[in-house]
């Protein structure tokens, strides 16, 4: 190989390193406690909700509002606390015992909101006397919001349980 | 559930031992040797038993459900 290649070739792979996918895929990111990007991602699911429901004729605005928290909750698993299944760094038995607390308050969470916004969803459609439209507007929210739930409060969960541990 | 004292941070420092070392010796990450010498974690008994091992001794003069006696006051009872 030419040297010309060889160092445009370097110089490619520091450029895919740069953007640090290739530490994603090895799974190499530093994971922090994070506190309050999960409370954000929340309240932007939760008020985009309400938003929609108190306003059905804004319901779309309200789907963008919980969209913007979903794209935090995205990123929680990736950079916060919970290492997840088949990580590639090694998973020991604290990490594990992390996971398990952070996703039984994940499940739990989403469980009572499913039960509870259900009904509530029947009870405003019957009371408010919504179109077939409005009611799957609102049914759409409400899964959008129960996949925040998913993304975002093992990690909340997990980032306030634990205090972090300085390297020595 | 009650909690486990232990002198790991001791016994580490007595062997001049870092936190990656004992982590990598016991199989666990760095930051839960953190963890379990802060006491916000209580560890298996496998975990116990490697951790001791690595230090070559019993398991019960590294952890115990009772707090362990500050070597301040170790050394002030010895030296009466």
């Amino acid at each position: 190989m030419s040297r010309f290649n060889q160092r445009f070739l370097a110089g490619l792979d520091a450029a895919a390193d740069r953007t640090g996918v290739p530490a994603l895929a090895m799974g190499e990111v530093r994971r922090r406690h994070l506190r309050w990007l999960p409370i954000v991602a929340l309240a932007l699911a939760i008020g985009g909700w309400i938003w929609g429901m108190a306003a059905p004729q804004m319901v779309h605005f309200a789907y963008a509002v919980m969209s913007l928290g979903f794209a935090i909750g995205a990123f929680l698993p990736i950079f916060g606390p919970i290492k997840p299944w088949g990580a590639a760094k090694l998973v020991d038995e604290y990490d594990r015992q992390v996971r398990l607390r952070a996703f039984l308050y994940g499940y739990a969470s989403v469980t009572f909101t499913a039960y509870a916004g259900i009904w509530l969803l029947v009870g405003l459609a019957l009371l408010d006397r919504w179109t077939t439209l409005d009611l799957i507007n609102q049914m759409r929210n409400f899964a959008h919001l129960l996949f925040v739930l998913y993304l975002a409060v093992p990690t909340l969960q997990a980032s306030w349980a634990t205090q972090p541990v300085e390297e020595d | 559930m009650p909690q486990i004292h232990n002198r790991i941070a001791l016994f580490r420092t007595e062997r001049g031992m870092s936190r990656r070392a004992l982590a990598e010796a016991a199989g666990v990450n760095p930051q839960t040797i953190g963890y379990l010498e802060r006491g916000d974690y209580s560890p298996s008994l496998e975990l116990g038993m490697k951790i001791a091992e690595v230090f070559e001794v019993p398991v019960e003069l590294v952890f115990s459900f009772t707090p362990f006696e500050s070597v301040a006051s170790a050394l002030r009872r010895a030296a009466e």
